[in-house]
Formats: structure tokens, sequence, C-alpha cells
């Protein structure tokens, strides 16, 4: 509905599982735009803040001040952090979506069964197995850093360099999670290289 | 010169940063999402060492209310926060506070009350204080949740009432978004410091020695009642002084109410909190298409703006009240008695109706606003009709 005023804001919805760190890159991609100078806003809608349920996040960036607080219905771009939703609520990922939007996916799926899947033969997609850099970088299957990389080279909508200025500062609270700053920074890196966008 | 900087911080963030800078002396505190992220924020920062504040982990919101009476009574300089049933169970106390007329702050992250239970947002825990004698800000974002906290310090010291600072639960205290922050030195100099003569009779001054709580007979319960009645009118005034004074180190100049396109209104939508923003993006769809519509939010709900909104109201010819929560009285919604209050005072005295919205975090869309507008003008031109004046947008039957 942003389409309906005059401003130009570039919404986004994510759909992931709680646990895998989806509000977390939601707010880092917000982040990352803010340090830019522009405005941010990463709204997180929360079933029962239970690990492994399904969570929605609305990302939107603007040169213009963002006054709604709706959550986002007609999404530019769609991020899919966990793959197994494609199967469980595809109804609610290509809701409010058209042949415009573009589809960012974490998956180990070739990108004619994501299509076919998901109901959008002609749509922008790209794909990057972010489950599996992140099990190779730091062993757990957190997929959002990598996530992140994948969007900032989909997207260009933020640049690497405030993303990673996000990491080390959204990871610097505590010595335990200083250390997991290389490692993430990989998985970004990783995430940015590895990411394809399918015929 | 205040040094200003924007970073992204969600509401919870925002509002700890503002307890950092204010440095209080005393936080008594509960856990109860959302506010449970707030106070471990600024747990932390009482662990670092960056805030001299002592934090007094209690045993439910009941004592948390009692241990601020008590500081605050001393001297101190006081905050606690809580969300949804954590308010309901500290409205015994609140009454005690404000007529021992003690400055706390009080930081209300709005939450649904049970049953059935919901974690999430409406506005009805902070219906529960309307009649308490308590001065009550509501913020539409984590911007106007710091700078509420910062002047509410003030706003609470000079009037000699405490104060609660509303936020909407999860869609503001989880959210992120671009917040201007004040550096610490201004917030400081801004509230002062926290000497216990800020007070007139701080139970710390052994030269003077008075008694807090005591009871009253029928002799005398009538006259402290009638004090604290004209003190709270008084309180007009000295939240648009400290309005003004802000409007100084932060180049923003706060109001009562804010009022969005209503110069040349038709048709006005009124709410509190984060939905304003919403409700302004829909004002400038219908202004695309021609309409005369306009918005007004309410940012001081006690004491009750009636005069500022009844001006504000005397050209339009249809208003409809957007409420976060249920009276169940058989009339409409909190927010929708007072402005009908202010309708009565207006000039030309618009139609008036009541829409129900967001109740338990429910998702408000702009859809949703567009619907009461175009409901409220049929009603108005008397196409459409009606057997109440309230109802559920978003509702399924």
């Amino acid at each position: 509905m942003a389409t309906a005023t005059d401003k130009e804001t570039i919404e986004i919805r994510w759909h992931g599982r709680g646990g895998q760190g989806t509000v977390t890159a939601a707010k880092m991609l917000a982040s990352a735009a803010i340090i830019k100078g522009k405005h941010g806003q990463a709204m997180p809608e929360f079933g029962l803040e239970r690990s492994g349920t399904p969570v929605k996040v609305s990302t939107r960036i603007s040169n213009d001040i963002i006054n709604t607080r709706a959550p986002v219905v007609n999404p530019q771009i769609v991020i899919i952090t966990d793959p197994s939703l494609m199967f469980t609520i595809k109804d609610q990922i290509i809701s409010g979506t058209d042949e415009n939007t573009v589809f960012i996916v974490n998956t180990n799926f070739p990108a004619d069964k994501v299509r076919k899947i998901l109901g959008i033969p002609n749509n922008q997609l790209w794909i990057v197995d972010a489950s599996k850099i992140a099990l190779e970088e730091f062993g757990r299957n957190i997929p959002n850093t990598a996530m992140l990389g994948a969007v900032a080279k989909a997207t260009g909508i933020v640049d690497l360099d405030a993303v990673k200025q996000e990491i080390e500062e959204a990871f610097s609270a505590s010595s335990k999670l200083r250390a997991l700053i290389p490692q993430n920074l990989k998985a970004l890196e990783r995430g940015y290289n590895e990411v394809y966008k399918a015929d | 010169m205040a040094q200003k900087k924007v970073i992204a911080l969600t509401g919870n963030q925002a509002a700890a940063e503002a307890m950092r800078q204010i440095n209080f002396d005393i936080a008594a505190v509960y856990p109860i999402s959302p506010q449970t992220e707030l106070m471990g924020f600024f747990a932390e920062y009482v662990a670092n060492g960056e805030v001299d504040t002592e934090m007094i982990a209690v045993d439910g919101e009941h004592s948390a209310m009692a241990a601020c009476i008590g500081a605050a009574a001393a001297g101190a300089r006081v905050i606690t926060a809580s969300a949804g049933p954590g308010i309901a169970y500290m409205v015994e106390n609140l009454y005690v506070a404000s007529g021992m007329r003690l400055p706390i702050v009080l930081l209300d992250v709005n939450r649904a009350l049970s049953a059935p239970l919901s974690i999430h947002c409406d506005h009805a825990d902070s219906m529960l204080t309307r009649d308490t004698s308590w001065i009550s800000l509501f913020s539409e974002n984590a911007q106007e949740a710091y700078h509420n906290i910062i002047m509410a310090t003030k706003i609470s010291e000079k009037a000699l009432f405490p104060i609660i600072v509303n936020y909407d639960g999860y869609i503001v205290s989880h959210s992120i978004e671009d917040v201007e922050i004040l550096d610490d030195e201004t917030v400081r100099n801004f509230v002062g410091p926290s000497d216990i003569h800020r007070i007139p009779y701080p139970l710390l001054d052994v030269k003077k020695p008075v008694t807090y709580g005591a009871t009253a007979q029928p002799d005398y319960y009538t006259e402290c009642k009638y004090q604290q009645h004209v003190d709270f009118l008084k309180v007009y005034d000295i939240v648009r002084e400290v309005f003004n004074e802000f409007a100084e180190i932060a180049d923003v100049k706060y109001d009562f109410i804010e009022e969005y396109k209503t110069e040349d209104a038709e048709y006005i939508g009124i709410s509190m909190g984060s939905s304003f923003g919403t409700l302004k993006d829909v004002v400038d769809i219908l202004r695309n298409q021609g309409k005369k519509v306009g918005a007004i939010k309410i940012r001081l709900f006690r004491p009750f703006p009636v005069k500022e909104l009844a001006e504000a109201l005397s050209n339009a010819k249809g208003v409809a009240v957007l409420d976060r929560a249920d009276s169940f009285d058989g009339i409409g919604g909190p927010l929708f008695k007072d402005v009908s209050t202010a309708v009565m005072m207006s000039q030309n005295r618009p139609f008036i109706h009541n829409f129900i919205y967001g109740l338990g975090g429910r998702e408000v869309k702009e859809e949703d606003f567009l619907k009461a507008f175009d409901r409220l003008e049929r009603l108005e031109k008397g196409i459409e009709t009606r057997d109440r004046f309230v109802e559920y947008l978003q509702v399924r039957e």
C-alpha cells in the first residue's frame, strides 16, 4: 500500500522460524540502511516467541520518514530463511506478491523446484544454500548472516560494508558473542558470493 | 548546544537509553512481556556500572510500586516499568502514589489483559490507570517513547504527580527504527540533579519530619481529594512548559494533541500510540482521492486535553474515534467517551462514531482505517444507519 501515497519505500517481508535469527537479520538490514542515513523500520510479528514457530518480519527502507506501522502487505522483496516454510505456509509467503516481486530463498533445491512449489514461474528468484554455509562456518543452522549477504547482493539496497559494521556491533555485547564475529563475517561474504540468480 | 545522533534502536532499547541517560536513583521492577527485554537492557547498564541506579528486583508489580512509593517519598528519583496484567496488579498502589503526590515514572509497554491470555498490544492495561490521577503520555514510536521519558521525569517532579509513559508492546517495543538520541550531558542538564529537595517534603530531610500515608477521617478526606483535584488541573500548564523547554534542546515542538491535515478536514480520525502513523498514511491516500480528511493523535491522555480537542474539532463534520480497548459499558471505548466530551464542548458538535481495533495485537492495516473513514462518512451523510455508537473493525463474525 506504500505506493498509494507518494513515498518511495522499499517493502520487504521475511519468513523464517524462531531461533534462526530472522528477526535479527531483518533488524540488521534496517540498521545497515539507517547507518547510511536512510530511514529504516523492522517489525517482527511474533506468534508465541517460541523456537521453531513461523516468524514474519516486515522491513521498510526509505528516503522519507516511515509513518505506517502496518505489516507489509504487498512486498517488493520476499525473503525465505527456512525452506520448509514453502511447504507449510506457502499461501502466506506468496500473499500480496505479483510478478514483479523478487524472491530470495535459502534452499538446496534447484530453482525450477522452488518455482514449482511457490507457483512463481516468472518472478526474479535468487537462491542460496545459507543453511549449508552456516553449518560449515559455525556448526549451527542459523542462516541469518549468510542470508544478509545474499540480500545485499540480490537487491543492492544496502552495501556489504554497512552490514559488516552492523554484525560487528550486534555481536559486541559479550565476549562469547564477539568470538563469533569472524565466522559470521565469513558467512556474510559467502552468502554474498554464493547466491545466484535463477534463470 | 545539544549534540544529536541518529541510530537504529527498538522501542525498548530507546527507553533503556533514556533511563541510562537520566540515571534514576532507583528502578524497582518485576519482569513481564513485552517489558522484560527493556529491563534486560537496563540491567546490563546497572551490571556494567554505567549508571548509579539501584535496581530492586521485587516479587511482583504491587511490590514494585510499593518500593517506588517508599523511595520517591524519601526523595529518590524512581522509575518502574510493566505491561498488561502487571499494570493491573499495580493499580491499588497507583492511587497511593498519586494521593501522596509522589513523582514516579512508570513505563507501560502496552499489552492486552487476560482472558484469553495475550502478550500482545492493546491499550486495556493503560485504561486501568485512567482515574488514578497519574499523568499519562502516549508515544507513537521509539523516538517519542525516548523523548517522552525524558520530559516525563521533569513533568512529574514539577507537578508532584506520578506519570505514565505508554508505548505499544511489540509494535514499538520490539521494532527497530531510526531514533535521534541526545547527548548524555544535555539530557542530564534538562532533568537536573536528583537532590532530595527537588520535592517539598522528602522523608530523608530529618530536620523537617513529616508523615506520608496517614489516615484521613471523614472530616478531612474530601479536602485532600479537592487539593488533588485542583492541582491536577495545573498539570496542563506544567506539561506545556516542559514541552516548550524540551523544544529548545530537541528541535521538536510537542503539543497535547498532534493534528495532521485537519485545517480544512471534514472527517477526522483520532487515535493514540503506534496506529497514528498508519492513520496519517491513510489520510494521505484519501487526500490523493480528493477527500477532505485529517487525523488527530492524543499525546497527553491524562489530564485529557478537552479544550484543545474541542477547538480542533470545531469545523469537522464527522469524527471517528479509534479505540484500542473496549469498555464493555454499552457506550463505547474509553477514548470515545473522552472525545465525546470534547465534541459536546466544540462549536459545531460534529457527528461522532466509535471503532474498536487492534485488540490483543491484531495487526492494523491501512484498509482497516480506510473502512472506518468510509463508514463514518456514510453514517454522517445518512446513507447508512447505526443502532449503536460503537462497532468493531477487523472482526470475523
